[in-house]
């Protein structure tokens, strides 16, 4: 049976035009995108019809890294309630990260999570393959296996590989598999503690690790990505030095792509100034310097991707000083908000953003999709823009509620997801 | 007539000049009670203090305990380490056992800065920071300024320096704010290893070297160096860091005559002070022990106030 | 206070009715000051100010002038944190030893006892006086303790809602005069 979303405003990023109109799909492909007046639901009968009530329609959303903490830390989230609430951020494919208990260094552990996902089904669980055995930077994880058992790409997660020519090696070897490898970055030895070095770590007496420690590290990343000559992924860049030398490198042709979270857009080091377990992140949010240098790689291309570092945790992981709290925030359904406010503020461009969390990932990992166009898969995300809802315990589907916006209103959030045709999230009242 | 009201103390950034002067007031007036036969005076009959040490400060937790008792609190010394209430037990577990005791002030002493603003925020009862993390410890500030006005007059234009471990130390962060507040000048010093960015826009000038950081000056600090901070690289050797960075008599010459020296203790003589400047004429880091029970009496005395007028 | 104000209702005593009971004050006190064992203690701030006046006028009769000491009671009180201000600790010193002392403990207005009651607890964690006398310059009444004065400038009768001030040049006042305010709810 034909499915019409009717009464919506599309915009596919890349043609950049918006309009009113609506979509139909059938058998998960999409057959037919056609202008149309606001308000406009009426269809034949033998098409079932869907009202967007106005809402904005957008090809959904592919986050490049999150935290679903299964296996191993079920208490925080499981594939099932991570698939949930990122169905409920408009994302139809994540990928997860590997270090998991266990970690996720080997085919078998790699098919185990995508079973979970399918068998929730909201979204396509992708994991990320560690580089290295238990992500202990010392033995080659067994990465032809994963390639062929479905993993997205290859990354060491949020541990630092100490030896640069094993991780060289690692590069070369993952390029075999055409596996992109996404890598976070901050050399260890320069870190004190997880709040931005700068003045309100100061005044506040928080351990710190300055930008220094994420801009060698960058350096060194990109250093061997133009040596090994294999596309890298930079994930979650904090700092504007890190913006500089990913420009930089871009410009001299080397293939390095780079990605940043919703929420180092919209915070900066202010928020952690009242010790919230909350707002301990990783990396930290770092100075207005770092965060306006963010919002400038974003619009120049420097930075490709939006992406989540959906990160639950426990109560008991977060009810605690800042410098025992486990670092890492609850985003998948903030992503949206936070983006929608930026755009409010004219401090990120509608198109641009929606390109970085639907257009860049699906190209980095080689998935299909990423516009609205006859003949593209019917995955699609119908956004809300106005209306005010508060971050709180009970309006967020992940099992982890640690957001450091919890009380905080935003206008505007996902009401509908579609993956494959099918709806795969639906805030009450839409449908 | 109500100059000074609080509803904790959790640090001396963001506290008025006034609410400062009120503390230093009240203080000499608590001050002379401990010099009496009768060292006791029943204003707090039935008023409840915690103490919360959750880091061994032997000093600070017996002169918070004879200021309480001093007014006529009662008190609860409750004492741990923070590596075995980490293990399961929440900070926030821990606070809310603590108010099944219904205490009516907890002064928490914590090796993780910002744990006094978030046991404020989650019990009913009046926090006072006894040192958290490398944050602050505002009564730690409050008596050295108590000590220097009184040695010294006023505060106004007054030329401090502090030497030694400033990153680290709460001591100096609170005394930064203090001071700044009160109108004195803050010079600081330090092996840079040691000395947090952006000192600047808190208002104070930074030194490389002891020597023209404490010419002139009316105080000299002096801070501890922890010994477990030796041998990781923030600087050779002790015996260095007593050559370049410790105050012997000779360095102290360039200060002005009448300068005077402290420490908020325990010290390692030899290391950052030596013994003769240490026990010398100028040294009054006995008497800041004194003058710290008579400040924390005044903060006591002030909270509970808050405490019975609010109920 | 919020939701009161306080209206001037009538003069007590003015500056010469003032001058003249702190000389009938100064003449009861001198035969209880005359065996040289005795002390003042002025309970601050008006008490304190009454008991210099009465030294003065001993000193200007030739006499022999007992230490002065001042006393404050808001550690004492057993209403410190009932009131609505923050109680302002004023200055305390006692610089003599008080054991064995008559001791002349100087209010300027005796109410409900609750002052002096204070004052007695704090007087004897300085020492044992071997007793102790109550002069006061107004007597206004409304006794809650019993206590009573032994020298009194002068009695009225007042009722709850009044307020006794006594107020001396120097206080900052423009003239010596002792004034019943009346407390009015807005």
């Amino acid at each position: 049976m034909r499915t019409r979303l009717a009464n919506c405003e599309i915009l596919d990023p890349g043609k950049g035009k918006r309009f009113w109109g609506y979509v139909e799909w059938e058998d998960g492909v999409i057959t037919a995108v056609k202008r149309a007046g606001p308000g406009m639901v009426e269809a034949p009968k033998d098409i079932e019809v869907i009202d967007g009530h106005g809402h904005l329609l957008v090809p959904s959303f592919v986050d490049l890294y999150a935290d679903f903490c299964e296996p191993g830390n079920e208490q925080r989230e499981n594939v099932a309630t991570g698939s949930t609430a990122a169905a409920a951020g408009g994302y139809t494919t994540v990928c997860v990260r590997p270090d998991t208990s266990p970690v996720i260094d080997g085919a078998d552990t790699a098919r185990f999570v995508i079973q979970q996902g399918a068998a929730c089904g909201r979204v396509e669980v992708r994991p990320l393959g560690a580089l290295s055995k238990s992500l202990a930077g010392e033995t080659m994880a067994e990465i032809g296996e994963m390639a062929d058992a479905g993993v997205a790409g290859l990354s060491e997660g949020d541990h630092h590989v100490a030896k640069a020519g094993f991780l060289r090696r690692c590069m070369e070897y993952g390029a075999n598999f055409h596996l992109p490898i996404l890598l976070t970055s901050e050399e260890p030895s320069l870190v004190a503690g997880m709040a931005h070095e700068g003045y309100v770590a100061t005044i506040r007496g928080l351990k710190a690790s300055p930008v220094a420690a994420e801009e060698t590290a960058v350096a060194r990343h990109v250093a061997l990505c133009e040596l090994v000559g294999t596309p890298v992924h930079l994930l979650k860049l904090s700092s504007a030095a890190a913006v500089r030398i990913v420009r930089d490198a871009k410009n001299r042709g080397v293939p390095v792509t780079a990605s940043v979270t919703a929420h180092h857009l919209l915070l900066n080091e202010e928020s952690a100034a009242d010790w919230d377990p909350n707002a301990k992140v990783w990396p930290p949010c770092r100075s207005e310097e770092d965060r306006k240098a963010l919002l400038a790689g974003l619009a120049d291309g420097t930075i490709d991707a939006i992406v989540s570092d959906h990160a639950p945790r426990a109560i008991e992981d977060k009810e605690l000083e800042f410098d025992l709290a486990v670092p890492g925030a609850s985003t998948l359904e903030t992503v949206w908000p936070i983006v929608n406010r930026l755009v409010a503020a004219e401090e990120v461009d509608l198109r641009t953003a929606i390109q970085a969390l639907a257009v860049f990932p699906r190209r980095l990992l080689g998935l299909p999709g990423g516009t609205i166009s006859a003949g593209a898969p019917a995955d699609l995300a119908l956004l809300d823009r106005a209306a005010p809802w508060t971050v709180g315990p009970s309006t967020l589907l992940s099992r982890g509620k640690n957001s450091p916006f919890l009380g905080q209103a935003f206008a505007g959030r996902a009401e509908m997801t579609v993956r494959g045709g099918r709806v795969t999230f639906a805030r009450s009242g839409v449908r | 007539m109500s100059s000074a009201r609080m509803n904790h103390l959790l640090g001396l950034e963001g506290v008025s000049r006034e609410q400062i002067q009120t503390i230093l007031d009240l203080g000499r007036e608590f001050k002379a009670v401990g010099q009496r036969r009768i060292k006791k005076v029943p204003t707090l009959r039935g008023i409840t203090v915690v103490l919360m040490f959750i880091e061994p400060s032997t000093r600070t937790r017996i002169s918070f305990e004879v200021a309480a008792k001093r007014l006529s609190a009662e008190t609860l010394a409750f004492t741990a380490s923070s590596s075995s209430l980490s293990k399961g037990e929440t900070l926030l577990d821990t606070a809310q056992n603590l108010m099944a005791m219904r205490p009516d002030v907890i002064v928490l002493r914590h090796a993780y800065s910002g744990a006094p603003h978030f046991l404020a925020k989650n019990v009913h009862a009046a926090v006072v920071n006894a040192g958290d993390g490398q944050h602050e410890h505002p009564t730690q500030s409050l008596l050295d300024m108590f000590t220097m006005q009184e040695k010294k007059g006023s505060l106004d234009g007054l030329e401090v320096a502090i030497v030694g471990d400033i990153r680290h130390s709460r001591v100096a962060l609170s005394n930064m704010f203090g001071l700044t507040t009160m109108g004195a000048k803050v010079r600081v010093a330090g092996p840079r290893t040691m000395l947090p960015p952006y000192l600047d826009r808190l208002g104070v000038r930074v030194f490389d070297r002891i020597e023209p950081a404490i010419e002139g000056a009316d105080v000299v600090m002096m801070l501890r160096i922890q010994k477990e901070r030796m041998g990781k690289d923030l600087f050779p050797s002790d015996r260095e860091y007593a050559r370049v960075f410790g105050l012997d008599e000779t360095k102290l010459r360039l200060a002005k005559p009448d300068a005077v020296v402290m420490h908020p203790g325990p010290m390692n003589r030899g290391v950052e002070i030596t013994p003769e400047v240490a026990d010398g004429s100028r040294s009054v880091i006995l008497e800041q022990v004194e003058n710290g029970v008579a400040v924390r009496m005044a903060v006591l005395y002030l909270l509970s106030a808050h405490l019975v007028e609010g109920a | 206070m919020p939701g009161t104000r306080r209206v001037e209702k009538r003069i007590l005593m003015d500056a010469a009715a003032l001058d003249a009971a702190l000389d009938r004050m100064t003449e009861a006190l001198v035969p209880l000051v005359a065996g040289g064992r005795s002390c003042l203690v002025g309970i601050q701030t008006g008490g304190a100010h009454v008991a210099r006046r009465l030294l003065a006028r001993m000193a200007a009769r030739g006499l022999p002038a007992p230490p002065l000491g001042v006393l404050d009671i808001t550690l004492y009180r057993d209403d410190t944190f009932l009131g609505l201000a923050q109680p302002v600790v004023r200055h305390t010193d006692v610089p003599f030893e008080l054991n064995g002392m008559d001791v002349i403990l100087v209010d300027d207005v005796l109410y409900t006892g609750r002052t002096i009651r204070a004052a007695l607890d704090a007087l004897v964690d300085f020492g044992r006086p071997r007793l102790v006398r109550l002069a006061v310059l107004v007597d206004r009444g409304l006794r809650e303790y019993p206590i009573q004065a032994d020298v009194v400038g002068t009695r009225c009768e007042t009722t709850a809602v009044e307020n006794v001030q006594v107020e001396m040049t120097e206080m900052g006042n423009a003239t010596d005069r002792v004034v019943i305010y009346e407390r009015e709810s807005r």
